[in-house]
């Protein structure tokens, strides 16, 4: 076996606060040989981007390596003085990390931070900004000119993310590190970074560490997977074997808990259970063990878990499964009976300041008593505009939102009448940010009961609707800070059930979240709406979650509604390209599946046009006309020229 | 008498603030044992830079509480043979009294050591009072200017950047003068600024406890009486029972101090509720049919309480340096006034010779600003923590 | 961008109309006019005589009728004469008209500014910058000690300390310096300023100087010093290391821009600060500038010149606040032409 690139041994990492040190990484091994993708994947607050900052030198105040050995092409780097570092850092490693907008100096050009790589090396100015020219080349730029001479402020994203390796690249170095480099991005722009991931990979045969929370990105791109869990690897190994037969319980749950493309529809993901223990409240044997379905009380509890290595794969679990348990699947989910039209949007539109461009340009249709409705696109096409107007939170600018047959679209939510504010209630997205975290979870839900419950039996009120969500009351008297993420967009959902709406607005409530504890919020949002027989208005960029829970889909982009329909009609033929493109992006858990190659853009825009006509492979010349909507099937509504009946 | 040396002067300080440091000492060692119980302010304990700002701060405030134990003298009295005596004099004839001026007298032959505790008395009624009246006021008035916006964020911000255009010291020159006692205006200004904290009470009461009907009742009515009362005492000088009262020159200081603030914490409150108002809790809120002053007060106000405990704090130490200012140009207050910035005044004419008169007031002035920038420095990185 | 500064001085101009109403409104009180008539009479003027006396000289017409006579939109005895047309009235203090005694004085408080900050602004970044390079480090503590210091010294106690310091005969180093016969005099420097206004020495001129720019550099430092460790610590900061750039480098070409927007505008927004410390500094130094007349203008009730006083003021503090909003502009990229 050659020399690994990069060699990682029992590596201990730990913070110090003011207060206490945390473990956060524990006895880490990994490898990673030339030309060789490692995979490294665990849900947040895992400890996997600690593994970058230690392999960087870069842990800040306050980390510290505390054991083990980092070696780096053969040499110990653990302990390098700083000008030793810095050398390796700039031609030996580079790293790639997960927030392009910030990680691009918002007061230099694009031209003067590229070729400042090069000019460390040693290249002239006019040879470096050639180097940065052609680098961007690489990634797939257009108008390099243009591009150098931009200020990142002035660029999207998904080009920002190029820029950043372009970058790493022009160091050439030995390993690049990837730090979640998609997970700030869109979907579709996400499948484009990671083909052209690929693709440079193929081309310089370049060592890789690429660290991500998604399992089904890390299926397509890697060769060896290690799986992080509270700072321990708990199952390494090549990558097929990892997927086709997970041998750790928690590898298992992981799978299990991913919304997935392929497979029987509307089988919601698999809950998994509780959240990963903080850094400093580890149980005292297997860290997994008190989520585990396999653990054996008496075993799994009692002392830590060794990592035993066999060949390449490495596994930390006293009760391996034998083979992958998969699901039997359960019957589909029946659509519910078609009920009465509760909700009518018409015509909806909503400009930002001028008339170019509305943020959402004209949207009608219809949520029916006990159905899922899911909106699904990207960011910036209008879908949270459209929530919030439906809610009456902001104004539209045109348009009739009825409900019930009420006109309330000119209402803003403080002068809607007290049916219509209990009728309608809003689950929101973000977990840090749903909950006032200066008043504890109880007395927020009691303040909701308070506006809708007279004032006998409040408190019984207050704690069915614990019940309900599956909380303890004894969390009722804690503040937001002191709750996990999946436990605060339940106290949202509770807080949201108190008015007993009709109708349930969800807005990416689980897009925040883990996988596994994504599943459990999912289960328990289309729990309620079945037992209440709501109407679920489900707001998601994820096609892949959608299939699986919604009875009818929405397809926006760019404020205009592209596809709507029944479920499995949208994510059938004939699709609309957009659809297509949205489906093609979403990640596979099987490293076996191939993958389309992505191109970046197929033309320019012609304004007025069909929106996606840019990003669209089946462009013609009819597309500069805006394309109306057209019934395919019944209730089954595409917008494109292509459709059969359409243009 | 033998005159005493910087040492047995240090000494013999450190004896008359006796009652101060008891008092510190039980305060410090009480807040240090529950600490971890306390918040915020338990968090000051972490760092030196909170336990000195703390230690400065509350020293001052004892010293302004016990004054009367620690004075030597009546800061008052002259006493002949004394005018401009170096520290540590000895009285030519102590009676009975303290036998030293122990940091010199001033040109009217004054003790300066218990003008300077007398001093922290007047500053300390004043400053927190005055701020905290700022405090409410900037609130009442940028809460809803950052949430509603629209005319009413253009017509006040517009108005407190008038206020914040003009030069502090033409404002006071204009606005603390004998003359502008004899008009109405000081009432006036101060009838608006003490009946804010009232109406604020009102509102965080009312937004609260709507839904319960008999806790709001019994709330809005103690409120309200207990509002009347004050206010007419304080601003209409018209308190049937006599208790609450304010000298017209001390209303008119107040006033101006009040004027100046509160459309700095204005500014603060405005742009820290634009900045809130776009978190999901509120939007929450407006979707379960919350009104305006229940979010503002109970969803925005909460959670801006770090920034405007820091502005607070920083202000407290403001409000003194401006109280000073009012002194050195001699506004306001009587000309006996033991207060810092006019003892600052006077001592300044026989500086360069006698540089103790001035020099002492300074300092104590100093230190204490210097506390309470520490501790909102302290309490800005407790806060950043959360 | 002409829009935005055209509508930013269409905002300076109506907020110096209500300002200057402002002052006119408050000096023309009936007391304040009771006051003037008394010290113009005489102290013992009956009622009778101070109304007839005020009635004689035409303050007994309106106030807005006045106030448009001295802007000069509204004719007065002799035609359209007013602040417009640059007639500002005479100073009853100095027995000169305004625009004389305030370019006489604004002169003087120029030099002093034009020291102040030649002095301040360098000092005051670079320990900023200094100190924020590495958050908590010696340098950081000792220099963030010594701004939070002067930064609770308000110019007045400043003054007093540095001239018993540094102009006392019987304290300080003075004294000292003097035995030793390292000084000719018997101060190091001097305590009073008013022989500056003919001649401008290192001996009269450093207290004054050293008294304003303490104040100001404490806090510039401090927001420097707030933004450089904000900076510091942004993720574009950690790509420049990760791409193995020198640590200078880092902070000279990566991090001192950005560092310095915000002090910027802080130090434009020091100016009007700095306004009230020209008026302490002026009246401790007894140096005859602009603080120095404000005080006897508002003192003296001299009402044209207060008002004179405060146009320039409201300027000052008006300008300032639009070039602070244009400098903010060119330093980011983000904002241009946007």
């Amino acid at each position: 076996m050659t020399d690994p690139v990069l060699d990682i041994r029992d590596l201990g990492v730990a913070f110090t606060t003011r207060s206490r040190t945390v473990a956060a990484l524990r006895d880490l091994s990994c490898r990673i040989g030339p030309a060789e993708v490692l995979g490294l994947v665990g849900e947040s607050g895992s400890g996997k981007s600690t593994v970058a900052l230690a392999i960087m030198g870069a842990l800040g105040p306050g980390g510290r390596v505390t054991a083990g050995s980092i070696r780096f092409q053969g040499r110990e780097i653990l302990g390098l003085p700083e000008r030793a570092l810095r050398s390796i850092r700039g031609r030996g490693i580079a790293m790639v990390g997960q927030e392009p907008m910030s990680a691009l100096n918002p007061t230099m050009r694009i031209g003067a931070q590229l070729a400042e790589v090069p000019m460390l090396h040693g290249a002239p100015r006019a040879q470096a900004l050639a180097l940065a020219r052609q680098a961007l080349a690489e990634v797939d730029l257009p108008d390099p000119d243009r591009m150098l001479a931009s200020w990142p402020h002035q660029l999207s994203g998904g080009q920002l993310q190029r820029i950043a390796i372009a970058m790493a690249l022009l160091a050439r170095p030995a390993l690049l590190i990837l730090d979640e480099p998609t997970t700030a991005l869109d979907v579709t722009v996400e499948a484009g970074i990671v083909d052209l991931l690929k693709r440079l990979g193929r081309r310089h045969g370049m060592a890789a560490l690429f660290i991500s929370h998604n399992l089904g990105l890390v299926a397509g791109i890697c060769d060896r997977l290690s799986v992080l869990y509270a700072g321990e690897v708990v199952e390494s190994g090549p990558v097929a074997a990892m997927f086709h037969r997970p041998r750790h319980p928690y590898t298992n749950a992981l799978l299990r808990a991913l919304p997935r493309l392929d497979g029987p529809p509307r089988q919601p993901p698999e809950p998994l259970p509780g959240s990963q223990p903080l850094a400093d409240d580890r149980p005292a044997g297997c860290s997994f063990a008190p989520r585990c379905a396999h653990a054996r009380p008496g075993l799994c509890d009692h002392q830590p878990v060794p990592l035993t290595v066999t060949g390449d794969s490495a596994l930390r679990c006293l009760r391996p499964l034998d083979r992958a348990d998969t699901p039997a699947p359960t019957a589909p989910r029946p659509p519910p009976a078609p009920g009465r039209v509760v909700l009518r949007v018409e015509d909806l539109v909503k400009h930002h300041g001028g008339m170019a461009n509305p943020a959402v340009a004209g949207v009608s249709f219809d949520a029916r008593a006990g159905e899922t409705l899911a909106i699904v696109g990207e960011s910036g096409c209008g879908k949270s505009t459209l929530a919030r107007m439906v809610m009456g939170l902001d104004g539209a600018t045109g348009g009739r939102i009825l409900l019930d047959g009420q006109d309330i679209q000119h209402l803003p939510v403080e002068r809607r009448p007290a049916a219509a504010i209990s009728a309608l209630q809003m689950v929101f997205q973000n977990p840090s940010d749903t909950l006032n975290p200066a008043r504890t979870v109880g007395a927020q839900v009691m303040r909701a009961v308070e506006l809708f419950h007279p004032p006998q039996g409040r408190a019984e009120r207050l704690a069915s609707l614990f019940e309900q969500v599956r909380l303890s009351p004894a969390l009722a008297r804690r503040k937001p800070a002191q709750l996990s993420g999946g436990q605060r967009q339940r106290i949202g959902i509770a807080r949201a059930l108190a008015a007993e709406p009709r109708i349930l607005v969800a807005d990416e409530p689980v897009s925040a979240l883990d996988t596994g504890v994504q599943a459990a919020v999912v289960a328990l949002l289309l729990d309620l709406q079945r037992q209440r027989g709501a109407t679920l208005i489900f707001i998601s960029h994820d096609l892949a979650l959608v299939r699986h829970l919604a009875d009818r889909v929405m397809v926006m982009y760019r404020g205009l509604v592209m596809e709507i329909g029944p479920t499995e009609a949208v994510l059938a033929p004939p699709f609309h390209p957009y659809t297509q493109a949205l489906l093609a992006a979403v990640p596979v858990p099987d490293p076996t599946v191939p993958r389309p190659r992505v191109p970046a853009a197929f033309g320019p825009e012609i304004p007025g046009g069909c929106p996606f006509q840019a990003g669209c492979p089946m462009r013609e010349g009819r597309c500069a006309s805006l394309p109306p909507l057209v019934t395919v099937a019944p209730g089954h509504l595409i917008r494109c020229h292509r459709t059969p009946g359409g243009g | 008498m033998a005159p005493l040396d910087w040492g047995q002067i240090l000494l013999c300080m450190a004896w008359r603030f006796w009652p101060v440091w008891l008092a510190l000492g039980a305060t410090l060692a009480l807040s240090f044992a529950l600490r971890e119980r306390l918040g915020l302010y338990g968090r000051l304990f972490d760092s030196a830079t909170g336990v000195a700002g703390l230690g400065l701060g509350l020293f001052w405030l004892f010293t302004a509480g016990f004054a009367d134990l620690i004075v030597t003298h009546d800061p008052l009295a002259q006493i002949s043979g004394l005018k401009n005596a170096p520290p540590g004099s000895a009285l030519p004839d102590p009676s009975g009294g303290y036998r030293w001026y122990l940091l010199g007298g001033d040109s009217l032959a004054r003790d300066v050591f218990s003008r300077m505790a007398m001093g922290a008395r007047r500053v300390l009624a004043i400053a927190p009072a005055a701020t905290l009246v700022a405090l409410v006021a900037g609130l009442t008035l940028g809460l809803p200017a950052g949430y509603l916006r629209g005319w009413l964020d253009g017509a006040l911000s517009f108005l407190a950047n008038l206020v914040l255009a003009f030069p502090v010291i033409l404002l006071f020159y204009l606005l603390v003068t004998p003359e502008i006692r004899q008009t109405a205006l000081p009432m006036a200004l101060a009838a608006v600024l003490f009946a804010l904290p009232t109406v604020f009470a009102l509102l965080l009461w009312h937004s609260r406890f709507r839904t319960s009907p008999m806790l709001w009742g019994t709330g809005m009515a103690a409120i309200l009486g207990l509002g009347l009362w004050i206010w007419a005492g304080l601003a209409l000088d018209a308190d049937p029972l006599g208790i609450w009262a304010m000298d017209p020159g001390l209303l008119n200081v107040f006033v101006a101090v009040v004027f100046v603030n509160a459309p700095g914490v204005f500014r603060i409150a405005r742009s820290l509720t634009i900045e809130l108002a776009t978190r999901d809790h509120v939007a929450a809120a407006r979707t379960r049919g919350e009104g305006p002053w229940f979010i503002m007060l109970w969803e925005i106000l909460p959670n801006a309480r770090g920034p405007l405990i820091v502005d607070g704090c920083l202000r407290v130490g403001y409000t003194t340096i401006l109280l000073g200012t009012l002194g050195f140009f001699g506004l306001g207050v009587s000309p006996e006034s033991p207060d810092w910035g006019s003892t600052i005044n006077a001592g300044r004419r026989v500086l360069a010779l006698y540089p103790h008169a001035a020099v002492v007031p300074a300092l104590a002035l100093t230190s204490l600003v210097l506390g309470l920038n520490l501790l909102a420095d302290a309490l800005r990185e407790g806060a950043a923590r959360d | 961008m002409a829009g935005f500064v055209l509508r930013r001085l269409g905002g300076m101009l109506g907020t110096a109309l209500c300002l200057t109403f402002l002052v006119f409104w408050l000096t023309n009180l009936q007391p304040n006019l009771e006051k003037l008539a008394k010290s113009q009479g005489s102290a013992r003027m009956s009622d009778a005589e101070v109304a007839s006396w005020l009635d004689r000289n035409g303050y007994d017409r309106p106030l807005a009728l006045r106030y448009g006579e001295w802007l000069g939109v509204l004719p007065g005895k002799s035609g359209f004469s007013g602040v417009i047309q640059g007639d500002w009235g005479r100073s009853s203090v100095f027995h000169l008209p305004v625009g004389t005694v305030l370019a006489r004085s604004l002169t003087a408080t120029g030099w002093l500014m034009f020291w102040v900050l030649l002095v301040m602004v360098p000092t005051a970044l670079a320990l900023g910058v200094l100190a924020g390079m590495r958050e908590g480090s010696r340098t950081d503590r000792v220099l963030s000690a010594a701004a939070i210091t002067t930064t609770a010294t308000p110019e007045y106690v400043s003054g007093v300390v540095l001239v018993a310091v540094f102009a006392s005969a019987t304290a300080g180093i003075s004294p000292l310096l003097s035995d030793l016969g390292l000084i000719e005099g018997r101060t190091l420097l001097q305590a009073t300023a008013s022989t500056a206004m003919d001649e401008i020495t290192f001996r009269n001129f450093a207290l004054p100087v050293a008294t304003i720019a303490l104040y100001g550099a404490g806090y510039i430092a401090r927001m420097t010093r707030a933004a450089m460790v904000e900076v510091m610590a942004q993720p574009y900061i950690r790509t420049a290391r990760l791409k193995g750039v020198s640590p200078f480098r880092i902070v000279w070409r990566h991090a001192l821009r950005n560092a310095l927007i915000a002090p910027f505008t802080v130090i434009l927004l020091q100016v009007p600060w700095l306004l009230n410390g020209v008026v302490i500094v002026e009246t401790l130094f007894a140096y005859k500038g602009f603080g120095w007349t404000l005080v006897q203008a508002a003192g003296n009730n001299d009402m044209n010149l207060l008002l004179g006083c405060s146009v320039v003021a409201v300027l000052v503090v008006l300008t300032t606040q639009i070039v602070s909003d244009l400098g903010h502009v060119a330093l980011n990229p983000r904002l241009r032409g946007a």
